[in-house]
C-alpha cells in the first residue's frame, strides 16, 4: 500500500469513528416503548421504533390478548382484546385495544364498563393524562415519554 | 487498491454489526437504570419511574406492590378481605349491629387513622374521614351517569339533598386508643370511615420513604393522578428539576366533547424533591341548573363544595398533602387565605372566572398565559 492508501483509511475511519461515537452517544434518545398492563401484569408491549409488538398471555385466559381487527378509517393498525377486572354477569369483560403506528399512540377503543372513562381518552402517545381504564384494570404506560417540557400533570 | 477496499468493507462490515449488537443486560449490574413503576391498587393506577440497578428495584418493586396491596385491603370501604379488620369489616361492623363498635385493628391503620384525625382538627373540621355516609350519597348521584357533566334533573338533587339533610355529621365519630401493646379504633353508630381522600397519597409517601431507604433518588411517581411525587437528578434536565403541569381544568370542562382531548396547564411547578397534590372537581361531575354537583363534599356544608375547580398544594408529604388539598378544597377563600398564610403553605387554586390565585408563590411556579 502507499501512503496515500494510509491516508484514505486513516480518513474514513476517523470520520467513521466520529459518526459512531455522535450517534452512539449523542443521538437521539432510543425510542418509545409502551406498556399496556391489566392489573399488575404487562400483556402488551409495544415498540414504537420497530413497530413491533409483544403479547404476553393473560394468567386468566391465555387466549388473551386476541388479536382482532382495528375500527376502519380511525388510524389504528393492529387491534387486541384483553380480559378486564371488570365482570358482568359472572364473566370478565372485553377491552379493545389499538395500536397506530402513524401517530405513536394507543387508544383503548372499546370496553365494555359503564363510565367508558379510558375510551374517552381516545388516542394516547405518552403525554398528559394516562389512558386507563379503572374498573378493568387497564393501563397505557410510556416508558420513553415524549418531552412536552413537563414531567406529570396534577 | 484493493486492499484498501477489503480494509474499508472490514470496517464498515464492523460499525453495520456493531448497531445489531444487542446488549444483554447484568442483572447484577450496579449501574442504575430507568425502571418502570405500574401498580393497580386501591381503585386506582400508580404509575412512573424509579432510577435503580436492575436487581436491587426487582426485590424493591416487589415491597412497593405488597405495600399497596397491604393497604388496600385495610383501607378497602367497598369490600372485606378475609382476616383483615380492615375499614369495610369496621364500617360494616357498626353499621349491621347498629351500635358504636370497638374493633381492635393493625398499627398500619391506627397510624394512618391517628393522621386522619390529626388532620382534622388541625383544618377545623374541614377534613373529615367520618362523612362516608354523606359522601356515598354524592358519588350515587355522580356514578348514575357515564360522562362527566351530564344534566341531572333537579328532582334527582333535590332528593340528594333531602338525604343528605338527615344524616348527621356525628361529633367524635371516631376515637383511637391502644392498651397493651394493642390498637383499637371506635367507630361511633351513624359514622362511616372513608379513607379516599387520604390513603393513595399516604401509601404512596411510604412507598416513596422507602425509595429513599434504598437510596434511590432519582423517581417521578404518579399516585393516582391527584398527586405527583418528584426526586432529584432527573435526567431530561439540565439541573435535575422535575417539571408539573397544572391542569386548567376549565379547559378540560370546556373540551369534554372533544375526544383524547389533552388539556392545557396554567402553570408550571419546578423543582426537586416535593410533591404536588391537586383536588379538583373537574372530572367526576355532574350538573343541575349550573351548579356541580362531584365527589368533594364538604363536612361544614354535607353538599360538594364550588369555591374553586381545583386546589393544589406543593409540599413534601404527599398524605399529608392529598388530605390537605380535600379540606382546602371545602373552605370558603377567606378561610384557606387565613389558614394557608398563618401555615406558610404554597397553594394555587383554579377560579370559576378562568383565572388562578395563587398563595405563597414562589419563584419555582411560572405561570402559562
Amino acid at each position: 500500500m502507499k501512503l496515500k492508501d494510509y491516508i484514505v483509511i486513516g480518513a474514513i475511519i476517523a470520520v467513521i469513528g466520529v459518526f459512531y461515537i455522535w450517534v452512539t452517544y449523542f443521538g437521539p434518545e432510543s425510542g418509545s416503548i409502551a406498556l399496556v398492563y391489566q392489573g399488575n401484569d404487562v400483556v402488551i408491549e409495544v415498540d414504537f421504533d420497530n413497530n413491533s409488538y409483544v403479547v404476553f398471555p393473560q394468567a386468566v385466559d391465555p387466549n388473551y390478548p386476541m388479536l382482532t381487527d382495528p375500527v376502519p378509517d380511525e388510524g389504528g393498525d393492529v387491534a387486541f382484546i384483553l380480559l378486564g377486572a371488570y365482570v358482568n354477569q359472572g364473566e370478565r369483560t372485553r377491552v379493545f385495544i389499538e395500536i397506530s403506528w402513524q401517530q405513536k399512540a394507543i387508544r383503548i377503543q372499546k370496553d365494555e364498563t359503564p363510565r367508558q372513562i379510558g375510551v374517552r381518552r381516545n388516542w394516547y402517545d405518552g403525554t398528559g393524562l394516562p389512558a386507563i381504564s379503572l374498573p378493568s384494570q387497564v393501563f397505557v404506560v410510556f416508558e420513553t415519554p415524549v418531552d412536552d417540557e413537563i414531567d406529570g400533570v396534577a | 487498491m484493493k486492499k484498501v477496499w477489503m480494509i474499508l468493507n472490514l470496517i464498515l462490515f464492523a460499525v453495520l454489526f456493531s448497531a445489531c449488537s444487542e446488549t444483554l443486560e447484568d442483572p447484577s449490574d450496579p449501574t442504575p437504570v430507568d425502571n418502570t413503576l405500574a401498580i393497580s391498587s386501591m381503585g386506582t393506577f400508580v404509575s412512573g419511574t424509579v432510577s435503580a440497578p436492575r436487581q436491587a428495584w426487582e426485590s424493591a418493586y416487589q415491597h412497593i406492590k405488597d405495600m399497596y396491596d397491604f393497604y388496600h385491603k385495610l383501607t378497602d370501604n367497598y369490600g372485606g378481605h378475609e382476616g383483615v379488620s380492615g375499614i369495610y369489616f369496621i364500617n360494616n361492623l357498626v353499621n349491621s349491629t347498629q351500635i358504636d363498635q370497638t374493633v381492635e385493628i393493625d398499627k398500619a391503620l391506627y397510624d394512618i387513622l391517628e393522621l386522619s384525625l390529626e388532620l382534622q382538627v388541625f383544618t377545623d373540621g374541614y377534613f373529615d374521614i367520618s362523612i362516608g355516609r354523606i359522601v356515598d350519597v354524592w358519588k350515587e348521584l355522580i356514578d348514575t351517569y357515564d360522562f362527566p357533566g351530564q344534566e341531572v334533573p333537579k328532582e334527582l338533587v333535590d332528593h340528594a339533598l333531602s338525604v343528605v339533610e338527615n344524616i348527621p355529621v356525628i361529633e367524635d365519630a371516631v376515637t383511637l386508643h391502644t392498651d397493651a401493646g394493642k390498637y383499637y379504633v371506635t367507630l361511633k353508630y351513624g359514622a362511616k370511615i372513608d379513607l379516599g381522600a387520604i390513603a393513595k397519597g399516604y401509601v404512596t409517601q411510604l412507598a416513596v420513604d422507602y425509595l429513599i431507604e434504598q437510596g434511590f433518588k432519582t423517581y417521578l411517581i404518579s399516585g393516582g393522578g391527584s398527586s405527583m411525587l418528584y426526586g432529584e437528578g432527573n435526567p431530561r434536565t439540565a439541573d435535575g428539576t422535575y417539571r408539573t403541569g397544572l391542569i386548567n381544568p376549565q379547559d378540560v370542562i370546556n373540551n369534554l366533547h372533544i375526544l383524547g382531548h389533552r388539556p392545557k396547564n396554567y402553570g408550571i411547578y419546578t423543582s426537586t424533591n416535593y410533591d404536588v397534590a391537586t383536588s379538583g372537581s373537574y372530572n367526576q361531575f355532574v350538573l343541575s341548573e349550573n351548579v356541580m354537583y362531584h365527589h368533594i363534599v364538604s363536612p361544614k356544608t354535607k353538599t360538594p363544595a364550588n369555591y374553586y375547580l381545583t386546589v393544589s398544594i406543593i409540599g413534601t408529604d404527599a398524605g399529608y398533602n392529598d388530605a390537605l388539598s380535600t379540606a382546602f378544597f371545602n373552605m370558603p377563600p377567606e378561610v384557606l387565605a387565613s389558614f394557608v398564610n398563618t401555615h406558610n403553605l404554597e397553594v394555587y387554586t383554579y377560579l370559576f372566572n378562568n383565572s388562578f390565585e395563587s398563595y405563597n408563590q414562589t419563584s419555582n411556579f411560572r405561570a402559562i398565559s
